[in-house]
């Protein structure tokens, strides 16, 4: 591409004139530039260059003043280097990366997205963009600025304020061009009043658990969602009950199994238990199934809508593993492709992780 | 004698209902006072953040409601949140003023458990009764309540009023999504004003539910089959019938872990079987994977039941 280091107008002369000359009478139609007929490629910047000029000008909706200077050079094609030029964009495509982990950004997708709490604030970094804007395409759902304390190596740390609840996109410009964005979605806040029971039945059958644990594992769910999803979980209550029945040695939930004699379906007395004006409902039991074979222990929990039974068994994690089920309750199923292992909806308890990436935010908190 | 005799009867009546007055009134004042106090108690303790007496007083049934409204308009948003917990938990016609109170939380989560639970605990057609409710839900779209329950309770007020209300939430909606219930699909807001906006008489809504029927997403799909209860138009329910072929899993109906979860065609069956009460020779429950025959059954029971 072809450059120029000054602004040139009327009384100009030299090869970047020329340059002009050449570009007017490619981008002019002949009969709008002077007299119909061609400029002469002299390099002076005569009367009917000065025209011609004004005439390419109007064309492109730039100020008309016969002046050439980095829009106009920039409208013509020609690189503008001179006095009031933009800065050179810096080495390597700009990139948008998350400040800290587990903090409402996916990078996995495209555009990269972030999730900003509605009247809260994220940071997020912003790589190989030294010298270029960064403006909110809609200021009224977010807005951001740098953060003018903070500067990482190789990058600009980016505070981007949640003002409506809305998706936006923060552009990255070089000029007029945008070269990178990032979908933020703003996210009112959304509660989950989460009620515990503590099971036993009539036969002396109980859960080992405790009410003692309960606000640990009501943190662990807030770490977990309050940063990705703006979802504040809150304890409702945490109560002992008790089923006037022998439930034996395994709860199960089996009216879907064919042959299982109604009698096995334990389910439903349980959360009869529950409490109607909680969001979700964790009953802890010694034991529980949900398959054709009770006596083998390969189920942690089940949930379905706000009801959730978690077994004694359920490994040392209580709390991710609650976090898990109750991603269930907001509407997400298990996951078990290869990438989703850091995920929190992995279906493999062992192989899970904490991260709650754009797609499961915007169902759990849409 | 008989003069005698109703004198003393009059006397006897005056009597007995002065007795009732001594004895009965005070007693229910003092029932009255137990429960304001026991509800002024809780709420002291949930504006310490602790939940239990709260959650203790929704044992109590109805007659706690009376005593909630000054909380929904508590400075605290969790004091509010708990006293529409409340609500949402009685299905009793009192929460209805509360609810639709509720509506105009300035937390778009109270909003949304309100209607929600006006929604799910109350008959709409009795609802409709209520034009007061009506004015409440528009003024609550207009506050930014796009909860899918709102919307869809909306259509129950038919007028210009309502259309003006679904059209500008329609304009503003953008790709916005909502939901019902926190584990219903989520779907984009412009889906629900259409049902909403059929229901009403919009063609053009109407002619987008065909479309969505027939090729929207799974969870579009699965969201109108939800929601069956607002769809009236035949073509439209006969469209939705495409969903018995379909046996995408969508989960629900077993908790979650099981295999292999409930399929799309599995809700059609039994969300047209309820809508429509058609008449079916076997018997199901919420979680029944249905045979191709019982899906054939089905189909043949809409075609003979539903006019197209």
């Amino acid at each position: 591409m072809a450059t120029a280091n000054r602004m040139i107008q009327k009384g100009s002369t030299g090869t970047d004139v020329k340059l002009l000359q050449g570009l007017l009478n490619q981008k002019v139609p002949l009969p709008k530039l002077p007299q119909g007929k061609k400029l002469a490629e002299d390099g002076i910047f005569g009367p009917k260059t000065d025209a011609a000029t004004r005439t390419f000008q109007q064309m492109k909706g730039l100020k008309v003043d016969g002046i050439v200077g980095p829009k106009t050079w920039g409208a013509l094609g020609v690189t503008y280097t001179g006095p009031g030029a933009a800065p050179a964009p810096p080495a390597g495509k700009p990139k948008f990366e998350e400040k800290k982990p587990k903090d409402g950004f996916d990078g996995a997708v495209n555009p990269p997205w972030q999730m900003v709490p509605m009247s809260g604030q994220k940071t997020v970094i912003l790589k190989n963009a030294d010298n270029l804007t960064v403006v909110s395409r809609n200021p009224g759902i977010a807005t951001v600025e740098d953060d003018p304390k903070c500067f990482v190596h190789g990058g600009r740390e980016l505070i981007i304020k949640g003002k409506t609840k809305g998706t936006t996109f923060i552009d990255v410009k070089n000029g007029a061009t945008t070269v990178a964005s990032l979908e933020v979605a703003v996210k009112t806040k959304k509660t989950v009043q989460a009620s515990f029971h503590l099971v036993e039945d009539n036969a002396g059958h109980k859960t080992s658990r405790t009410t003692s644990s309960i606000d640990g594992w009501v943190k662990t769910m807030n770490d977990i969602f309050l940063p990705q999803a703006n979802i504040q979980v809150t304890k409702k209550r945490a109560i002992s009950v008790k089923i006037n029945k022998d439930l034996g040695a395994v709860v199960r939930f089996s009216s879907h199994l064919p042959g299982v004699p109604a009698s096995e379906h334990e389910w439903d007395l349980v959360i009869a238990k529950g409490d109607a004006s909680a969001d979700f409902n964790v009953f802890f039991v010694w034991e529980y199934e949900q398959d054709i074979n009770p006596n083998h222990d390969d189920t942690d929990a089940g949930t379905l809508g706000k009801n959730c039974i978690f077994e004694d068994h359920a490994g040392t994690n209580v709390g991710d593993t609650l976090a898990h089920e109750l991603g269930h309750t907001l509407g997400v199923n298990d996951f078990y492709g290869a990438t989703e292992k850091p995920l929190l909806m992995y279906g493999i308890t062992d192989q899970r992780g904490q991260k709650i990436p754009k797609a499961h935010a915007n169902t759990m908190n849409p | 004698m008989n003069r005698w005799y109703a004198r003393s009867l009059s006397l006897l009546t005056t009597a007995l209902v002065l007795i009732l007055l001594i004895f009965q009134f005070p007693q229910g004042i003092a029932m009255n006072d137990d429960i304001s106090s026991q509800v002024n108690t809780a709420f002291a303790a949930a504006r310490k953040g602790d939940y239990e007496p709260v959650s203790q007083l929704g044992e109590q049934g109805a007659k706690i409601i009376p005593y909630l409204q000054p909380y929904l308009r508590d400075e605290d948003e969790m004091v509010r949140l708990q006293a529409v917990a409340l609500l949402t938990a009685s299905d009793d016609p009192a929460a209805i003023p509360l609810l639709a109170l509720a509506l105009s939380d300035p937390l778009q989560d109270i909003r949304a458990r309100a209607a929600l639970a006006l929604y799910e605990r109350h008959d709409p057609l009795q609802l409709a009764e209520r034009p007061e409710l009506g004015e409440a839900l528009r003024a609550s779209l207009d506050q930014g309540n796009d909860a899918a329950a709102a919307i869809l309770l909306l259509s129950y007020y038919p007028g210009e009023s309502t259309s003006a209300a679904l059209q500008a939430l329609d304009e503003r909606a953008g790709d916005a999504q909502t939901e019902l219930a926190a584990w219903t699909p989520v779907v984009p807001v412009t889906l629900v004003t259409a049902i909403s906006r059929s229901r009403i008489g919009d063609q053009a809504a109407r002619r987008m539910l065909l479309q969505t029927s027939a090729d929207g997403s799974l969870a579009e799909r699965e969201f109108l089959l939800s929601v069956l209860r607002e769809i009236d138009s035949p073509e439209v329910l006969h469209a939705l019938a495409s969903a018995l072929d379909d046996t995408q899993e969508i989960g629900g109906g077993v908790p979650s872990g099981i295999q292999p979860q409930r399929r799309l065609c599995d809700l059609a069956a039994t969300s047209l079987i309820k809508r429509l009460n058609l008449k079916v020779n076997f018997s199901f429950s919420g979680q029944h994977r249905f045979t191709p025959a019982e899906i054939d059954t089905v189909r043949q029971a809409m075609v003979a039941g539903l006019p197209r």
